[in-house]
């Protein structure tokens, strides 16, 4: 569990809502750069199931999906060239 | 225990097989109680106990007569079941360790939230029901109007994602190098332990209103009772799924999101079979007028839902966990449900009254009926997954 990568760019989108979570999560994955990591922190539940769905729909690997009472982190990888 | 307790307490349960235990939840509950699972008519009579709080006579409007504006909310079934669906969603919010205050990010962000919420609650007063009556509980009633309102709701809320994500709704992003410094790991424990006892407290109070309604007399104890128990069981379903109605409608437009979707429509094609049941037994079906208050009515719907992030279901869920924006999306629905109530005899009378109730186990048949609404909700899955081959393009890396 500790041993997890450092990511490249944190995402703070504690107070935001659906839809903007998702949105704002993939508007950042866009700018980022093959094999780089991101981490997302929201505060709303709903992100739970929707950010690893549309990451994964959009291409890009959801590696951790964790709750901290009321913070959720997700942490997304910008797949490498040759894996897609 | 600490497994099962991860297992059923703390995550989040998966959406689709939850919707489809919720539809025939729903069914049952209609078979029981006569009424289907429905919250904006309550909300709206909560609107009419204000203005007569400020010596208005809201009882003698016809919106009201038509709903019923008798006792206080304790007294009503619809008003017990929400009240059970608050202290059920809140009770779950605890077990998980998830209720916290989450402060809204900015004022123009809450006006947002009450301008979609009052439209949501217009545009739900005005089809006679929201995502609920007028559309996951309508269309298992073989209403007409719930079609034509489920398809409109989709077709506002892509005029709501229009509006959402204009550049002065946007905030700049929040964008660090490096990860950021969470809680710390042995207080969230023990908040979270904290939280957890809390939750059985509030359950064991909750059992212990219902107890003390029963005293009250035999027919309210028993519909408070069942109230509660559905409450607690929706409220429960609720909060553990993470049920969003809007994000079904929204993401279809957005990013093409297809769980939630599928999940409600599976769940309908679950609950149809067990109102066809009870209407069979006896038990009156609610239609309602297929009237252009039910287009006008779901895109009204659709774009406050979106605008607001959340419809009457999910604020109250949110609001529970301690997402301020939806306590004031809740105000929102309130007064939009009470305006459509103080405008009605104009706008019923123009939209709703004279057009017919359509009931398609009559107008097909029953088998025809129910064959027709099994057709519908297929081709509306085919829809869903037609529209999500839109997104789901593997990342050019090339």
């Amino acid at each position: 569990m500790n041993t997890e990568r450092k990511p490249d760019l944190s995402l703070d989108l504690r107070g935001e809502h659906c839809p903007y979570n998702a949105i704002a999560t993939l508007e950042t994955l866009r700018t980022m750069q093959p094999g780089q990591l991101l981490e997302v922190v929201t505060d709303c539940s709903q992100s739970f199931h929707g950010i690893p769905e549309d990451a994964t729909r959009h291409g890009y690997h959801c590696l951790a999906v964790e709750q901290h009472g009321p913070l959720f982190r997700f942490l997304i990888e910008v797949p490498a060239p040759d894996a897609g | 225990m600490s497994s099962l307790r991860q297992q059923f307490f703390v995550r989040f349960w998966p959406p689709i097989p939850t919707l489809v235990a919720l539809g025939v939840a729903s069914a049952y509950y209609f078979a029981l109680t006569g009424t289907f699972w429905a919250v904006t008519g309550e909300f709206t009579r909560w609107g009419g106990h204000v203005l007569a709080w400020f010596g208005l006579r809201p009882q003698e409007w016809s919106y009201f007569k038509l709903l019923g504006l008798q006792g206080t909310p304790l007294d009503r079934v619809d008003g017990v079941m929400v009240l059970g669906m608050f202290l059920g969603a809140l009770c779950c919010a605890l077990w998980a360790g998830n209720v916290g205050l989450r402060r809204p990010t900015s004022l123009r962000r809450l006006m947002q939230g009450l301008m979609g919420g009052i439209i949501a609650g217009f545009g739900a007063r005005l089809a006679m029901g929201c995502n609920l009556a007028a559309f996951f509980t309508g269309i298992p009633m073989f209403s007409v109007h719930a079609w034509a309102f489920m398809f409109s709701t989709v077709l506002g809320a892509w005029l709501g994602v229009k509006i959402t994500l204009l550049p002065f709704l946007r905030h700049s992003l929040r964008v660090q190098a490096g990860g950021s410094t969470l809680p710390d790991p042995e207080a969230l424990a023990q908040r979270t332990e904290r939280q957890w006892r809390l939750g059985w407290g509030l359950l064991a109070l909750s059992l212990a209103l219902a107890a003390w309604r029963f005293e009250a007399s035999l027919a309210l104890g028993m519909a408070f009772l069942f109230g509660l128990a559905f409450g607690l069981a929706f409220g429960g379903l609720i909060e553990r799924g993470q049920i969003c109605f809007t994000s079904a409608a929204r993401d279809l437009w957005t990013t093409g999101r297809t769980k939630v979707a599928y999940g409600i429509l599976l769940g309908m094609a679950a609950a149809c079979i067990g109102t066809f049941a009870a209407i069979r037994l006896g038990v009156a079906p609610k239609i309602f007028w297929m009237g252009p208050n039910a287009v006008v009515g779901g895109v009204l719907f659709g774009l406050g839902i979106v605008l607001a992030g959340g419809c009457e279901t999910g604020w109250m869920y949110r609001a529970m966990e301690g997402q301020m924006h939806f306590w004031v999306v809740g105000v929102g629905n309130v007064i939009g449900g009470t305006l459509v109530a103080a405008f009605w005899d104009e706008l019923g009378g123009a939209l709703a009254l004279p057009y017919p109730k359509l009931n398609l186990l009559e107008l097909f048949g029953p088998v025809g009926g129910l064959l027709v609404t099994y057709l519908g909700l297929a081709l509306s899955l085919a829809l869903v997954a037609a529209n999500a081959r839109r997104f789901s393009h593997a990342r050019k890396t090339r």
